[in-house]
C-alpha cells in the first residue's frame, strides 16, 4: 500500500493557565489546557518546545515553575510529576492518594520543598526527589489560599476562612508539624480572599478591604474602603492586588503599613500586572473588547504607556491576558474564548501592535468535520458557462463557443504573463531551483516557500489556490469545534484560512448518549458554480431555551444567515434539494413542531421517516415526516424492554449519501451472494451495566423490524461501531478475556436477490436473510474506528482505528470478514477468503501514521476525493493528523516514484535507434545488390 | 563437397536439348527416339480429361473437408491446452478462434481457383467447408466456456448493475436533550 501526503500537527488545547515570564534571560511560555496538557511553546514562533500529556480527563491540572531547579511541576488528579523545563522529560512522579470531591489550592516550590494543598490536606514533596516528605491534615473544611516563607525553616499558611475568621498556620518545613496557629478575628463576613507572594487582601461586601502579611508571625492587618468592590484578584507581582467594582478597576499597592489605590480604569474582566524586565517597573494592562483597545500603564507613575487596538478585528474576545515588557517593547499574549493563542508586539514608541503567531487551539476541540470540494476554477467555470444556454440557435451557440474560446485563450495569455513574471521574480530572488522554475513556468505547481506552513495557524494569502485540482484531491475542511468557533482548513498545509466565532452564548448540544455535540452540515457543494456553496451549524444558546443555526459560506466563512429557533430536539438535512440545489435543514424542536430551514413547503419526493429512541428505556418509534402539513406522525412503536440499568450507548446509521457499487459477493462457484444493503438499516448498541451485557441490535428503521440482536456477555466500555454497506465492525472490551475484540456482523440476501432495481422496506425479503457474525481478537486498546470512503465505493473499505498508543492502523477488510471459517471449502479459497484466524494481527508497517504518534483521539474523517482509488482521511484529538489512503492501492494513477526520465529516456532512444537501423539497413541492401 | 557444387546433372531436359541442338542421329543410342514423350500425351488424351475432372473433384472435397478433419486433432490439442488462465491456453484458443474465421471470411477465395478450373459452382463443398469451420469455432466457444471465460453467470454482470434505488429514507441522526 502507497501512502503519500502526510501531515501532522500537535496542539496543547485550549489554554487553562498561563506561565508568561523572563526567566533568567529566558523567556519562558507554559501553557496547561483543559485538553490535560501541558506544553511549553517557543516564544519566537509559536512551535511546541515539548508537550505532555496527563492522564485524568476528570480533574482540573495545576503547575508551577521553579526556577531554581528549572522545573515544571504538574498536578493532576493523585499524580504530582516534575519535568525538566529545558527537555520536557519526566523528573520524577509521586502517587498522593486524595479525596475527590477536593481540588487543589495551592502548588508552590518553597526552598527544596513543594507546598502542594488539597482542601484541608497539606503535603510537602521533596523536590528533587518527588519523595513525599509529610502530609498534615487540619480535618476542617478549611481551604487554604497562600503560602509564604517564614524564616529559615518554616511556612505560613493562610486560609482556612471559617466562622469570621482567617486562619494564619505556621508549619515547620521539615516535618510539617504545626508550631503556630493563629486565627484573625475579622468582625464581618468575608466573601472573597486573594493571597500572593507574602500578603493576603480580603474584602466584604460593605467595601472594607484587609490587608496582612501573613509572612510574619504577629501580623497586623491594615484596611481601607471602597465603593461596592465585587471581586479581587491576586497578581503575580506580591504588592499589588486587582479590585474590580461595579464601576470600576482599582489597583491596589499593599504593604505591611498601608493600601493605596494607585490607578483606577474602566472596569474589564481581561487585565494583567507584570514587572519590566529591564527598568524594574511594574506595568497594568487591560483589554477592553468593546473597543478592542488594550491600554498598559506604568503603576509608579500612573501614566498611560500604550493604547492601541488588537489586531484582527470581529474575532472572539480575549479571555485571558499576560504579557511580557522588555523596556521598548511589550510581547502582549491573549488567549481568545474560542482558545486562539495570540502573541503581539506592541513598540511603546511606535505604539502600534503587530501579531508574531498565532495558535488556533480550539482545533483540539473539534466536534464535526466536513470536507468540500473547492469550487470550480475560472477556467472550468467558463466552460461550464457555454452549456447554460438551452435551446438557443446555432449562431447563437457558435458566438457562445468563440467567445469562450476568446476569453480562455485570453486567461491563458495572463496567466502566462504572470508566471513568466514570477518565474522572473524567484530567478531574481533565488528562492527555488531552476527546474522548479521551469516546471512553474510552464503550469506545475507554484513553488513553495521553504519554510512550510505550521498547522493551526493563519494561511498566508496567495500561497494556496483556492480551486479545485484536477483530481479533487484538494479540498477544504470546515470543521466545528465546542470552543465556540468555525475553522476552514486547508488539507494540503492545514493551515487556517477562516475561523467563524459563533457568539459568546454558544453553547454546544447534548444528545441521548451524553455527547457534546456540534453539528455541521453541507447544505450545497461547490459543484453548482451559479450558486456558492452553503453550511450549517446548530448549537444551542446559553441561559436561554433556544437554539440557533448560524448559515455560512464554507469556502470563504462569510455568515450568511442565522436562524433562532426553540430549543431543538433534532436537526437533520434532508436529503432532498429544494429550487436552488440546497439541501434544507429540519429542525425538531422541543414542542416536536418541525421547521425547515430554507422554508421547504412542497411534498418530500419519496416518503420520509424518522428514526426516535429512548436511551434509557430502550423504547424505538419510527415517525414519518409530512412536509406540507409540517406533522409528524408515527407509524411504528416498539420496545427492546430494557432492564433498570440498561441504557442505549451507541447508534450507527448509514449517511444518504453513502454509495455501494456492487450489489453482491462473486463466490468461488461463480454464483453471487447478494448484499443485504438496506439503506435504512440502523444499528444500536445496549449496554447493561449491571450485568455487563452488551446487546447488538440491527433494526429497519422504516418498519421497525429487528433484523438481528446479538449478546455478548461480561463487556465492558469502550464501544465503538462502524456501519456501512451491509456489515457492522463494533468493538467492546471482554471482561472474561481481558482484552479488546472487534465483532463483524454481515447481512446477505442470499444467492437470489428479492428486487435488483428498487429498495423497499414495506415488502419482505424472497428468502430469509443469511447473517454471518463473528469476532476477533484486537491486542490494543480502540480510540476511534471509522472506515474508508471513496467516491463511487468501487474500492474496498479499510477499517481505520485510532490507537490509545499513539497508532493509527489501516485494517483491511478481508481480515476484519465474517465469512472467515477455519475450515475452507475449494470455493472459498477460489474467493480467496483468509482461513480464520482469533486474533486480528496488527503489523506496524499497516500503521499509516508512521511514528509520527497522535494521541487522545476522538474521531477519525473519512472523505472521498476524484480518484476512486483514494480516501481522506483527517483523524482528529489534540492531535490533527491528515493524510491519504488507497485501500486496494492506487490503481487509477502512476506511482509517485513512476521513473519518467528512465522512460522518456528508453522511448527516445527506441525512435531514435529504430531510424538509424532503418537507414543502415537501406545501405547495406543497397550494397549487397551490386556485389 | 565443394566439388559436387559444381556440376549439375540434367537427365530430363538433357535429351531434349541435345536433340535440339542437331546433333547427329547416330550419336544416339540405338531404339532413342526423341519424340517419345509427345506420342504418349498424345496416345493418351480422351483418357486424361475423365482423370483430371476426378481430381479437381477430388481436391476440392478435400479442400470441403479440411476444416471438418481438422476437428479431433483440434479437440486433441484443447484438452492438452488445459483449463488454465495462462497466456499459452490463452494464445491458443485465441488462434482456433481466429482461424476459422478467417477461413470463413475467404470462403469465396478459397474456392475461386478451383471453381474456374471445375467451371461449375461448388456451393455443396462451400456449405460443408462453412459448417466445418463454424464447428471449428464452436469448438473454441465450448472450450472458452470450460475456461470460464464467457459471462454467462449473473456474476459476470454484477459491476454493471445499478445500486439499488431506495424508496423510503430515514433521517436518523442524534436526539438531543
Amino acid at each position: 500500500m502507497h501512502y503519500m501526503k502526510i501531515k501532522w500537527e500537535s496542539l496543547i488545547g485550549c489554554p487553562e493557565q498561563l506561565f508568561y515570564k523572563r526567566v533568567n534571560g529566558r523567556d519562558i511560555l507554559l501553557i496547561s489546557s483543559k485538553q490535560h496538557a501541558l506544553g511549553s511553546l517557543d516564544t519566537a514562533n509559536g512551535n511546541i518546545l515539548w508537550r505532555q500529556i496527563q492522564d485524568s480527563m476528570e480533574d482540573s491540572l495545576g503547575f508551577t515553575y521553579d526556577n531554581i531547579h528549572d522545573i515544571v511541576i504538574v498536578y493532576n488528579k493523585n499524580y504530582i510529576r516534575a519535568f525538566d523545563y529545558s527537555t520536557g522529560i519526566l523528573k520524577w512522579e509521586n502517587f498522593i492518594s486524595l479525596s475527590q470531591n477536593q481540588r487543589v489550592g495551592i502548588l508552590k516550590v518553597i526552598k527544596n520543598v513543594v507546598i502542594l494543598t488539597h482542601g484541608p490536606f497539606i503535603y510537602g514533596i521533596k523536590v528533587t526527589s518527588g519523595s513525599l516528605l509529610w502530609s498534615t491534615d487540619f480535618k476542617d473544611n478549611s481551604e487554604w489560599i497562600g503560602v509564604a516563607e517564614n524564616g529559615e525553616s518554616s511556612i505560613n499558611l493562610v486560609g482556612g476562612i471559617s466562622n469570621n475568621k482567617l486562619s494564619i498556620v505556621k508549619l515547620s518545613l521539615e516535618n510539617g508539624s504545626t508550631q503556630n496557629r493563629n486565627s484573625i478575628d475579622v468582625e464581618y463576613n468575608f466573601e472573597r480572599c486573594a493571597a500572593s507572594g507574602r500578603n493576603a487582601v480580603c474584602l466584604n461586601s460593605q467595601g472594607t478591604i484587609l490587608a496582612i502579611d501573613f509572612s510574619k508571625d504577629k501580623a497586623v492587618p491594615v484596611k481601607t474602603v471602597l465603593e461596592q468592590p465585587i471581586h479581587i484578584y491576586a497578581s503575580l507581582d506580591e504588592k499589588y492586588f486587582v479590585v474590580k467594582s461595579l464601576s470600576s478597576l482599582h489597583v491596589l499597592h499593599v504593604t505591611s503599613e498601608k493600601i493605596t489605590n494607585i490607578l483606577k480604569v474602566e472596569p474589564t474582566e481581561v487585565f494583567s500586572i507584570s514587572t519590566d524586565s529591564s527598568t524594574k517597573e511594574p506595568i497594568f494592562m487591560a483589554y477592553y473588547d468593546t473597543l478592542g483597545v488594550i491600554k498598559a500603564f506604568d503603576l509608579k507613575s500612573s501614566k498611560n504607556l500604550l493604547t492601541s487596538k488588537l489586531v484582527p478585528e470581529r474575532q472572539a474576545p480575549i479571555s485571558k491576558l499576560e504579557f511580557l515588557s522588555t523596556g521598548k517593547t511589550i510581547e502582549i499574549l491573549t488567549v481568545r474564548r474560542d482558545c486562539r493563542v495570540d502573541l503581539h508586539e506592541a513598540r511603546l514608541d511606535g505604539k502600534e501592535v503587530s501579531i508574531e503567531w498565532t495558535r488556533f487551539e480550539g482545533l483540539a476541540t473539534i466536534a464535526s468535520v466536513e470536507m468540500i470540494d473547492l469550487p470550480l476554477s475560472e477556467t472550468q467555470a467558463t466552460i461550464e458557462t457555454e452549456f447554460t444556454a438551452k435551446d438557443a440557435g446555432i449562431l447563437r451557440t457558435f458566438i457562445l463557443r468563440v467567445t469562450s474560446q476568446v476569453e480562455l485563450f485570453k486567461r491563458l495569455f495572463v496567466q502566462f504573463a504572470h508566471r513568466f513574471v514570477k518565474s522572473f521574480e524567484l530567478i531574481v530572488t533565488n528562492q527555488a531551483s531552476f527546474s522548479t522554475i521551469f516546471r512553474h513556468l510552464f503550469g506545475g505547481e507554484t513553488p513553495k516557500s521553504s519554510k512550510p506552513q505550521r498547522t493551526g495557524s493563519v494561511a498566508k494569502p496567495d500561497t494556496l489556490p483556492m480551486e479545485r485540482d484536477y483530481f479533487n484531491l484538494r479540498k477544504m475542511i470546515v470543521v466545528s469545534t465546542t470552543s465556540g468557533s468555525v475553522y476552514g482548513l486547508h488539507n494540503e498545509d492545514g493551515s487556517v484560512i477562516w475561523s467563524l466565532y459563533l457568539g459568546d452564548d454558544f453553547e454546544p448540544l447534548n444528545d441521548q448518549l451524553r455527547r457534546t455535540k456540534v453539528p455541521l452540515f453541507i447544505q450545497r457543494g461547490t459543484s453548482h458554480y451559479q450558486f456558492s456553496s452553503e453550511a450549517a451549524v446548530a448549537f444551542n444558546v446559553k441561559n436561554a431555551k433556544s437554539s440557533r443555526l448560524v448559515i455560512f459560506n464554507p469556502i470563504t466563512g462569510t455568515l450568511v444567515n442565522t436562524y433562532q429557533v426553540e430549543r431543538l430536539k433534532r436537526v437533520e438535512l434532508l436529503p432532498f434539494t429544494n429550487d436552488e440545489m440546497l439541501h434544507p435543514l429540519m429542525v425538531l424542536d422541543i414542542n416536536n413542531k418541525i421547521d425547515f430551514f430554507p422554508s421547504y413547503s412542497a411534498p418530500l419526493p419519496y416518503s420520509t421517516f424518522q428514526f426516535n429512541f429512548n436511551a434509557s428505556s430502550g423504547d424505538l418509534y419510527g415517525e414519518r415526516i409530512d412536509s406540507v402539513t409540517r406533522k409528524i406522525s408515527t407509524t411504528w412503536k416498539n420496545q427492546l424492554r430494557f432492564s433498570k440499568s440498561e441504557k442505549i450507548v451507541a447508534v450507527a446509521s448509514k449517511p444518504f449519501s453513502q454509495t455501494l457499487h456492487s450489489q453482491g459477493k462473486v463466490l468461488g462457484d461463480r454464483a453471487v451472494l447478494y448484499k443485504y444493503s438496506n439503506p435504512s438499516l440502523v444499528a444500536l448498541a445496549a449496554f447493561d451495566e449491571v450485568e455487563a451485557l452488551l446487546t447488538i441490535y440491527l433494526i429497519d428503521a422504516i418498519n421497525g423490524q429487528i433484523i438481528y440482536s446479538g449478546r455478548h456477555p461480561r463487556t465492558r466500555p469502550p464501544f465503538h461501531l462502524v456501519h456501512c454497506e451491509n456489515w457492522l465492525a463494533y468493538s467492546y472490551w471482554n471482561e472474561k478475556a481481558r482484552r479488546t475484540e472487534i465483532g463483524v456482523i454481515e447481512l446477505y440476501e442470499g444467492l437470489t436477490q428479492t428486487n435488483a432495481v428498487h429498495f423497499n422496506s414495506m415488502t419482505t425479503e424472497k428468502t430469509p436473510l443469511t447473517i454471518y457474525a463473528q469476532s476477533f481478537i484486537f491486542s490494543q486498546g480502540i480510540n476511534a474506528m471509522t472506515a474508508t470512503e471513496t467516491e463511487q465505493g468501487l474500492t474496498n473499505r479499510n477499517l481505520l482505528i485510532a490507537l490509545p498508543f499513539g497508532g493509527l492502523l489501516e485494517v483491511s477488510k478481508r481480515f476484519v470478514d465474517a465469512r472467515r471459517t477455519i475450515d475452507l471449502t475449494p470455493e472459498m479459497r477460489e474467493e480467496m477468503i483468509i482461513p480464520y484466524m482469533p486474533e486480528l494481527l496488527l503489523a506496524t508497517e499497516d500503521l499509516i501514521n508512521y511514528n509520527q504518534s497522535i494521541f487522545n483521539i476522538r474521531g477519525i474523517k473519512t472523505a472521498p476525493s476524484g480518484l476512486e482509488s483514494t480516501s481522506l482521511v483527517l483523524a482528529y484529538g489534540i492531535d490533527l493528523f491528515y493524510t491519504r489512503v488507497s485501500p486496494s492501492g492506487t490503481f487509477d494513477i502512476l506511482k509517485d516514484d513512476f521513473d519518467y526520465v528512465l522512460i522518456s529516456l528508453v522511448m527516445v532512444v527506441l525512435i531514435g535507434g529504430s531510424f538509424v537501423v532503418k537507414r543502415i539497413w537501406r545501405q547495406n541492401s543497397i550494397e549487397q545488390a551490386w556485389s | 563437397m565443394n566439388v559436387m557444387n559444381k556440376w549439375k546433372l540434367d537427365l530430363t531436359s538433357g535429351g531434349a536439348k541435345i536433340a535440339t541442338r542437331g546433333f547427329d542421329q547416330s550419336m544416339n543410342p540405338p531404339g532413342y527416339t526423341p519424340n517419345f514423350v509427345a506420342a504418349q500425351q498424345v496416345e493418351q488424351g480422351g483418357r486424361n480429361d475423365q482423370q483430371q475432372q476426378h481430381l479437381l473433384n477430388k481436391r476440392a472435397w478435400d479442400m470441403a473437408l479440411g476444416p471438418v478433419k481438422a476437428l479431433p486433432m483440434n479437440m486433441l490439442m484443447m484438452y492438452m491446452a488445459g483449463n488454465t488462465i495462462s497466456i499459452f491456453p490463452i494464445m491458443m484458443v485465441a488462434m482456433m478462434v481466429w482461424r476459422p474465421i478467417k477461413a470463413l471470411m475467404s470462403v469465396n477465395a478459397a474456392f475461386k481457383p478451383l471453381e474456374t478450373e471445375n467451371g461449375t459452382s461448388l456451393i455443396v463443398h462451400k456449405l460443408i467447408f462453412l459448417l466445418g469451420n463454424m464447428g471449428a469455432i464452436a469448438l473454441a466457444v465450448y472450450k472458452i466456456h470450460t475456461m470460464g471465460l464467457l459471462p454467462t453467470h449473473a456474476s459476470d454482470w454484477l459491476d454493471f448493475v445499478p445500486p439499488a434505488e431506495r424508496l423510503q429514507y430515514i433521517l436518523s441522526s442524534d436526539v438531543y436533550i
